[in-house]
């Protein structure tokens, strides 16, 4: 297992965290565990909370903050913002491929079935080219250290990636508790994402004359990602609408305002695909805007991302993105894939359901540590119930080698003690122009020696500092 | 403003100040109950809770005891008017318009929400009541205060401000119009004990006990407490300091908006009435029609609010 702040024998300390150990050694950790204490009542306070699914009442809960840094070397961080802009470039490519020509199938890189039978795919996005030509407006790519010199991707998340209010309010906590820490280390800002935000949807929208009419679009008060929905909002200056704000008159997208009617010409939608509008998509579905779909079309308000993205972070088609590099950029990927046996495959399946105590299994749609399964540290009755469920749809999954994540300190009433941990950092993609986060949300198992990072699974986050040594 | 922010904005201050009206009822109440030796008990339920309230209450519990009655008002889920229930939804509105809040109002939000949660999960014995109605009150002067001295003089303060006296104003004429107008019938002067006691509880309940002897010395006389609780616009909780700051707020938004509205005509039509002398000297019964008029006024002016400004 590799420790990011010690080295191999987990006596001395890495250079890039001396001086943070310098500076623990003069804390008292008594007093560290109350100000841990306090930063949990000023996140409750403001109300940083998230609900979890699947429990009797929405109950909100706070995602743990855990107060030691995690540090970063800014020229390894170069390094992998070059792999997330490589990446992310031959996806959009891949995303404006699949919904016209769709060069990639024809030329057998990638089975026509895992595309054209795919619930993430669109039929209806296909002969449109989305404004600016590009899919992936805002994307959080989620990240493993397995060695020094080893990233991996585990997840690229392009449909509605969370979690970048935490990155910010984060730092805001450090920032409040621990001025002096930031006077020893040189730390990359994270204040500028929403701005950033802002500015990469308008450039990427169509050209107008008059000033564009930014909105969020949020399920609701009782969606999990909520409070960041508002957070967001309120940062970059624009309307939080709920569906049924958005109303369609003449091909346009309005808004009921206390003056009267209004146009939105751009919509940063936290909604999945399918809820977006009951006309084209679901039409089962209660919610969503009917007729969005064709006022999309028609050019009069643009979505970010563009509806079908899911198409190219299904994790079936994750096991072929070094294929999907090479195709569109011929360039070797930057950034390592996690070994992948796509279930649908019989030879892989059978592989499987051979290894399934050793092995990572997950849904090809699922997010969120949901209907995962993750051997090593299952009961044999889990994972032969987990094997039926793998049988009876083998389509459904994919599964992965159990990877040894990297750890980092967090604070524990017995001092410091590492803990797994991943990283997601956000990029915002505008035509001819991708920003990457200086860091992102890293995220943390507090149990030891567990790799469930999520926050749905009682995982934490840390605040991620990129630094210039 | 999205119209439905500017909903959520009303009827988070609406929520907030019924709350603190039901602890502040609860407060007189109590007052009454203790140093009333007469047998109370149908005087307080009648006096504490709402007509329709009375029903849901009777069908549960077979004695109005200090206790049941206390309960079904602060935390019964059978009563959707309950106090826990007020705050969970004025902290959800405010939830949903978080952007438009600065962050101490939405802390005061939170923070009576999670006391109330932890203050009313539990059935309420007497003896705490006093500091849990002391907290409630408090809750609904923090809002209050965070409102007036950190937010922007916009059409968001404007909202809040119009939810907050609508709804004050709604409390002070259901208690003139519903419970006491038998005794605004009374055209004596001398009041008997019990008419005496009641008179207290009603002015207690609107913080006006103090004020009131305050202004008029120890009489207690039914026509100059009308006349203050309707006409006086000193006392924070008369028809006539409802109205007024109805209308200013209104008035804010007719300018910004650069519109007229129908709501703004009918509370001017109504802030006419209350300033005009010819009232004020009206026989109680005449009083007592205008009061009755006030009460679907308010409602009225509601529709029209939601209409002018596309409140959902």
């Amino acid at each position: 297992m590799y420790n990011e702040m010690l080295n191999m024998r987990g006596q001395k300390v890495r250079n890039l965290y001396k001086n943070l150990d310098n500076w623990l050694s003069n804390q008292n950790i008594n007093s560290l565990m109350s100000q841990s204490i306090k930063a949990e009542e000023l996140f409750r306070k403001v109300g940083i909370t998230f609900n979890v699914y699947g429990e009797d009442e929405a109950e909100e809960r706070l995602i743990p903050f855990d107060l030691m840094p995690r540090i970063i070397d800014s020229k390894e961080w170069g390094f992998i913002e070059k792999g997330i802009t490589q990446r992310l470039i031959a996806l959009n490519m891949f995303l404006e491929d699949i919904y016209s020509k769709q060069n990639i199938v024809k030329e057998n890189i990638i089975p026509s079935k895992l595309i054209n039978n795919n619930a993430a795919f669109l039929p209806e996005m296909c002969d449109f080219k989305p404004p600016g030509g590009i899919y992936t407006h805002i994307s959080g790519i989620d990240l493993v250290r397995t060695s020094e010199k080893n990233f991996f991707v585990l997840e690229d998340n392009l449909r509605v990636p969370s979690g970048a209010s935490y990155m910010i309010e984060n730092r805001s906590t450090m920032m409040h508790m621990f001025p002096e820490l930031f006077t020893i280390y040189n730390v990359k800002p994270v204040f500028d994402y929403p701005d950033l935000l802002l500015k990469s949807l308008i450039k990427t929208s169509k050209s107008s004359t008059r000033k564009p009419n930014v909105a969020v679009l949020t399920p609701g008060v009782f969606n999990s990602a909520y409070y960041e929905h508002t957070f967001l909002a309120d940062e970059m200056g624009v309307n939080l609408l709920e569906w049924r704000d958005l109303l369609i008159e003449d091909n346009k997208v309005v808004i009921r305002t206390t003056q009267g009617i209004e146009q939105v010409d751009i919509l940063y939608r936290r909604i999945d695909d399918t809820y977006l509008d009951p006309l084209s998509f679901n039409p089962d579905s209660r919610i969503g805007s009917p007729g969005l779909f064709d006022v999309y079309r028609a050019g009069n308000v643009m979505i970010a991302n563009a509806p079908g993205t899911g198409i190219a972070d299904d994790k079936a088609v994750y096991s072929y993105i070094p294929e999907i590099i090479k195709f569109y950029l011929n360039e070797e990927p930057i950034l390592k894939n996690v070994k992948t046996w796509r279930c649908s495959e019989e030879k892989s399946l059978k592989y499987v359901i051979e290894n399934l105590a050793k092995l990572v299994v997950k849904e090809v749609h699922g997010s969120g540590g949901y209907g995962m399964l993750i051997g090593p540290t299952s009961s044999k009755k889990e994972i032969e119930n987990f094997k039926q469920k793998l049988i009876s749809k083998p389509t459904n999954y994919i599964a992965q080698p159990t990877l040894s994540l990297s750890s980092v300190p967090i604070l524990t009433k017995k001092g410091l003690a590492p803990r797994h941990v991943d990283l997601r950092p956000f990029a915002l993609m505008s035509p001819n122009d991708i920003k990457i986060t200086n860091g992102g949300l890293s995220r943390v198992a507090l149990k030891e020696n567990s790799l469930l990072v999520n926050s749905s699974q009682g995982g934490g986050t840390k605040d991620t500092w990129i630094v210039d040594q | 403003m999205l119209g439905r922010y500017a909903d959520n904005l009303y009827w988070m201050a609406r929520y907030l100040e019924r709350a603190e009206n039901t602890a502040r009822k609860i407060q007189a109440g109590l007052h009454y109950s203790i140093t009333t030796k007469e047998n109370n008990r149908n005087d307080l339920l009648e006096f504490l809770i709402e007509d329709y309230q009375i029903k849901v209450f009777k069908k549960k519990y077979n004695i109005a005891s200090t206790q049941n009655v206390v309960n079904f008002l602060l935390r019964d889920e059978d009563n959707i008017d309950n106090v826990r229930n007020l705050l969970k939804k004025a902290r959800l509105n405010g939830k949903i318009v978080r952007t438009a809040l600065t962050r101490e109002v939405s802390n005061s939000l939170n923070q009576s929400w999670l006391a109330s949660e932890k203050l009313l999960k539990r059935q309420i014995q007497i003896n705490n009541l006093p500091d849990i109605l002391e907290n409630i009150l408090n809750t609904g002067t923090v809002f209050r205060g965070s409102v007036y001295g950190t937010m922007l003089r916009n059409d968001t303060f404007n909202f809040i401000r119009i939810g907050t006296f609508i709804e004050r104003s709604n409390n002070t004429v259901s208690i003139l119009n519903t419970k006491y107008y038998r005794l605004l019938l009374r055209n004596t002067v001398v009041v008997n004990k019990i008419d005496f006691n009641r008179w207290e509880i009603l002015l207690r309940s609107l913080s006006a006990w103090r004020s009131f002897n305050w202004l008029s010395g120890e009489y207690l006389d039914p026509a100059a407490i009308t006349n203050f609780l309707v006409f006086d616009e000193r006392m924070p909780r008369s028809l006539s300091f409802c109205n007024k700051e109805i209308l200013s707020n209104l008035e804010y938004l007719q300018s910004t908006y650069k519109k007229k509205y129908k709501s703004y005509n009918l509370v001017k039509k109504n802030q006419n009435k209350l300033t005009s002398g010819i009232i004020r000297t009206i026989h109680n019964k005449k009083l007592y029609k205008f009061i009755k008029e006030f009460a679907n006024q308010n409602n009225e002016i509601h529709s029209l609010i939601s209409r002018d400004f596309n409140l959902v």
